[in-house]
């Protein structure tokens, strides 16, 4: 893990001012003090519920009336659950196609306006917009506005000569596409955290590699991106993260049903009809919460076996 | 370090003791005084203000009683009250509909209304508006607010324009109303469909009860699920016929449509470019002030070639006791004014339906006009007809129902993924296994 | 404070940030600035249509709204304004102040909260960090609505509900897993020779955190607050859930209630409430840009 690279590397150069023991006392009882509103949190807030969720996962509860065991039933009836796969499947493809083309655009803009445009913060500001939307009754609107039979990218292949009077949202070929653009869009809040990490890079290391007759692209790949890694891999593991449950854009634009025939039917979305739906089976859902844990956690400990290849700490 | 830390630690201290005075959340269970009792409802806005002038009038005569009203929206509120119900938490009165209602039934969650019958009085509402909220021993769970039901509207305007005649709503056929639908399509070349795409099931479930079988439970409860395949997909025939006819929209349009959330201001019927679309009746004044002009509520196709009628009327809401109520009687007061006061009537006026207390009715009545006594006029029309009773459906297969088991099987359908009678097979299948989990 | 000793590259005098000269002519370098100003205006015309779309449907008469796509309304219905204003219990106004108020109580919590657990994840060593650290992690991946019923059941025996408390409470006790992770990784960026040399000067532990990281943070918090100002405001589930008196409601629920699919939409009132809402949020947003901009002097580190 990441967190041992970083400690052997802190280990080195300790002064040998004050003897090991004090230093460790003091350290530890520094320790303490900082993470105890952590450790409040955890205790107070997140480890009952978790524990009570990892618990319902081997129940059945409609939330209106008791809870009753069933064991394993719920982690048996995945395996049979087509609306399932169905939704692995969407979630995966979202997943691989809207994380790295959202990353990508977002570097590359941070790139671009970090280097010094007229207009940098309203640029910045109108890239941001998209993101300021969340989930909102109007972003789902807007949506069809722009993919809709009658919708703006319709109306702009009319310009072009091709007639065109599909539902590019209504459509099962082409919704999740949508649903994938519609992530991409708001990729300002990626960009603002690369501008940030851009900001810690030093001024002097530029200077220093043009002096050297580097081109922009060799600056790029031998100042910046080995410097902003930490945050290139923060936002690739957030980006996964969020991205399976991520729910409030799917739900909005298909009306909360993953349509057309289960086309935008994304994990996060399938999990919330399981839990608040009709059917709603907090059991189950709590199960599906479980099982996706186990998912997002696979890719992310993936990511970060991965991130000693390529992640720099400590310049 | 040490100064910043006692800090926080008195800062959260605080704000952990200060908050929960301000914090309220249970009715006051006060002897004397007054009574506070909780009223959750769904709607929007322009509803809100009606109900909140009712609240007013209903305070001002029982000054002993304290409402205190939350609402949100139709989808909000059923998450918020079934947590509510899992923290034990419910309101005293809340509105209520199917499907979510079969489950607060089924564990005991609703006050008997009989048991309140000093303060609510039940007398005035016909026996039938009470079958959906019937318990096994014939406990009455909650009232009606409200008949509506869904049916189909024409757009005169539209026949008018494509020079189509406007079939007699007493009589038509299914055919009758395959060839109405063609021929606005065709002589509006496009501008215009004849049938809006239903992507609900309520039209297959007329035509399933015009062969004299519904979604829902048999009598006494079995079988589950009471209808065959083959009849379902007898109408899904018909209904994919009408596609490649070209007398409906395209399935990618309806989605969206549906994805939308059926709006008035967005639906095709309002924007004159459909000639008949399902609609939800008791939105007919809405769809007429989108339209700009008058729309025509019609009777089913084929009820007088078919064995039996399929049209139906059920209530649209209802309002229901809490079984844990800390007032029973200040809440049965309260929903005794809500459903028998005239003047309370009036207010409301038809926003929740039509009403079903006669005596409220007539006083609304005399007060309504245009688009909502068309809408009365429909339901007193279909009522006159309707011959079939509603049949409630078995509580998982509501669920199942409501959480897409029609629309999935008719999109893959629609979408060509499966036959009409795969994707019948399919929806009676969900029902059935839902129906027994 | 000491400048950084960074071995790689020898110190040269500091110029002006970020811009270098390319070695082209000059007409050709001024081409490619406006090729670059054009694909920028185009690229950002694209991400703000669709905004543009809902403020003017904002000032559009409802069945007006889905019938055609014009961006100016003649003439702009500024009724809607007022009607979504004034539409429910409460003014829209009451309700952006409530939002206000958890809001900015959320952003002074995760501050000072996720800094420090990120200070404790980051620079100390204790035992048990490591679990810790995959715990947080996972906290990040369970999704809210598995645990939302627990916690709400919770907070209903406490006798919270209808008060701020569970919104608030949990963002001073480093709940938000994001930013504990987002300011991990930025502590992890500055290096480490700074904490030492500033040890090598007898500074306590507390010391280092205020004097040494924080301020060398100050893109990293200034990102934290951002992003919490506006997914604490936009945050409409917990705060349904929690708020249910009309009195206690935020903008975010508000709005969700001008649509209720079963008795109609009023879609002018809607889009210009939502255009009000955003308006907070923008404006916090060109406001924080400067402390995002100007985190770090143009030699990188202080």
């Amino acid at each position: 893990m990441a967190i041992t690279i970083a400690d052997r590397r802190a280990r080195a150069p300790r002064e040998p001012r004050r003897p090991a023991t004090v230093q460790a006392r003091r350290e530890a009882r520094a320790a303490h003090l900082f993470m105890l509103p952590w450790f409040l949190g955890v205790i107070i807030i997140s480890l009952g519920p978790i524990v009570a969720s990892a618990v319902l996962s081997f129940m059945k509860y409609r939330l209106v009336g008791s809870a009753t065991w069933v064991g394993l039933d719920n982690y048996a009836r995945m395996f049979s659950d087509e609306r399932l796969a169905q939704s692995l499947k969407v979630t995966f493809v979202y997943v691989l196609f809207g994380v790295p083309l959202t990353l990508a655009l977002a570097l590359l803009l941070a790139v671009v306006l970090n280097r010094g445009v007229a207009g940098l913060s309203i640029y910045r500001s109108v890239y941001y917009l998209p993101s300021l939307f969340g989930g909102s009754v109007a972003v789902g609107v807007l949506w069809r506005q722009v993919f809709g039979a009658d919708g703006i990218v319709n109306t702009f292949l009319g310009w072009f000569g091709i007639e065109s009077t599909k539902s590019w949202v209504g459509s099962p070929d082409s919704a999740l596409w949508t649903l994938i653009i519609l992530h991409v869009w708001t990729f300002g809040s990626s960009m603002i955290i690369f501008l940030a990490g851009l900001r810690q890079i030093p001024a002097e290391l530029y200077e220093a590699a043009s002096l050297d007759g580097a081109s922009a692209w060799q600056q790029f790949t031998r100042v910046t991106f080995p410097i902003l890694t930490p945050i290139v891999f923060f936002n690739l593991v957030m980006g996964v993260i969020n991205s399976f449950q991520n729910f409030a854009q799917a739900f909005v634009v298909s009306g909360g049903s993953g349509g057309p025939t289960d086309s935008t039917l994304v994990y996060a979305l399938y999990l919330y009809q399981q839990a608040f739906g009709p059917t709603r089976d907090m059991g189950y859902a709590s199960a599906l919460g479980w099982l996706l844990v186990f998912i997002v956690g696979g890719l992310t400990a993936v990511n970060f076996a991965l991130s000693r290849r390529w992640v720099h700490y400590d310049n | 370090m040490n100064i910043r830390t006692t800090r926080i630690a008195a800062a959260l201290a605080a704000a952990m003791l200060a908050l929960p005075i301000a914090a309220c959340g249970a009715s006051d269970t006060g002897a004397e005084g007054p009574v506070t009792i909780r009223f959750n409802w769904w709607g929007s806005d322009t509803r809100a203000k009606l109900q909140q002038e009712v609240i007013d009038k209903f305070e001002a005569k029982y000054p002993d009683i304290k409402v205190e009203t939350e609402t949100s929206n139709y989808d909000d509120y059923i998450t918020k009250l079934s947590t509510a119900a899992a923290s034990g938490t419910l309101p005293d009165v809340m509105t209520m509909v199917d499907p979510f209602v079969y489950d607060y039934m089924d564990t005991g969650s609703l006050l008997d209304l009989s048991t309140a019958s000093e303060q609510l009085d039940l007398s005035a509402f016909p026996e039938d508006s009470f079958s959906d909220v019937l318990g096994e021993q014939g406990e009455k769970y909650a009232v009606s607010l409200g008949s509506a039901g869904h049916g189909l509207a024409i757009n005169p305007a539209v026949f008018e324009k494509y020079g189509v005649a406007i079939p007699d709503d007493e009589t038509w056929s299914w055919e009758d109303f395959e060839k109405a639908a063609k021929e606005i399509s065709e002589k509006s070349d496009g501008d215009a469909v004849g049938l809006n795409l239903e992507p609900t099931e309520q039209i297959a479930n007329c035509w399933v009860r015009q062969q004299g079988q519904w979604f829902g439970m048999g009598p006494g409860g079995e079988p589950a699920v009471n209808f065959d395949a083959a009849t379902l997909a007898g109408y899904l025939q018909f209904e994919k016929k009408l596609i490649d006819e070209g007398a409906t929209n395209s399935p990618d349009q309806m989605q969206e449509l549906s994805s939308a959330g059926a709006s008035p201001e967005q639906s095709l019927l309002a924007q004159d470019k459909a000639g008949i679309s399902l609609i939800s009746m008791n939105q007919l004044s809405q769809f007429e002030e989108a339209a700009g002009h008058e729309l025509q509520p019609v009777l089913w196709p084929g009820e007088t070639q078919a064995p039996a009628r399929g049209g139906w009327v059920k209530q649209s809401q209802y309002l229901a006791i809490s079984a844990n109520t800390a007032h029973p009687e200040a809440a049965a007061t309260f929903v005794d004014y809500l459903v028998n006061d005239e003047e309370a009537g009036t207010i409301m006026g038809l926003d929740r339906g039509v009403p079903v207390n006669p005596n409220v009715l007539k006083a609304v009545q005399a007060d309504t006009s245009g688009a909502d006594q068309r809408f009365a006029e429909w339901v007193e029309r279909s009522n006159a007809v309707n011959t079939q009773p509603f049949y409630r459906l078995n509580t998982g297969a509501a669920a199942a129902l409501s959480s897409g088991a029609y629309s999935r099987a008719h999109e893959a359908l629609i979408f060509g993924q499966s036959s009409p009678e795969q994707a019948a097979e399919a929806f009676k299948g969900e029902l059935e296994s839902a129906a027994t989990n | 404070m000491t400048t950084s000793t960074n071995p790689v590259v020898a110190p040269r005098p500091s110029g002006v940030a970020g811009i270098r000269a390319s070695g082209t002519t000059a007409a050709r370098s001024r081409a490619m600035a406006v090729l670059k100003h054009v694909l920028l205006i185009l690229f950002g015309v694209g991400m703000v249509f669709p905004l543009l779309w809902m403020v003017s449907s904002s000032l559009k008469p409802d069945d007006q709204i889905f019938r055609n796509l014009n961006l100016i309304p003649i003439p702009p219905r500024w009724q809607n304004y007022v009607d979504g204003w004034t539409a429910q219990y409460y003014s829209f106004g009451h309700y952006m102040v409530n939002s206000l108020v958890i809001t900015l109580a959320t952003i002074v919590g995760n501050l000072v909260s996720c800094s420090m657990a990120a200070y404790g994840f980051t620079r100390l060593q204790w035992r048990g960090r490591q679990m810790a650290f995959g715990y947080m992690l996972m906290t990040l991946m369970l999704p809210i609505y598995v645990l939302i019923v627990p916690q709400y059941i919770m907070w209903a025996k406490l006798g919270f509900i209808n008060s701020f408390v569970p919104l608030i409470l949990p963002k001073f006790l480093a709940t938000d897993a994001f930013f504990v992770f987002l300011m991990v990784q930025f502590f992890r960026g500055l290096p480490r020779e700074l904490d030492e040399a500033a040890k090598v000067d007898g500074a306590s532990y507390a010391r280092i955190y205020f004097q040494v990281l924080m301020p060398n943070a100050l893109p990293a918090l200034a990102t934290t607050a951002i992003f919490t100002f506006i997914w604490t405001w936009n945050d409409f589930f917990n705060q349904l859930l929690y708020l249910t008196k009309p009195a206690n409601l935020t903008a975010a629920v508000a709005l969700r209630n001008f649509a209720d699919a079963t008795s109609g939409i009023s879609w002018g009132p809607l889009f210009a409430m939502s255009t009000l809402s955003l308006i907070p949020v923008f404006i916090v947003f060109l406001f924080g840009q400067r402390y995002l901009v100007e985190g770090v002097a143009t030699t990188g580190l202080k």
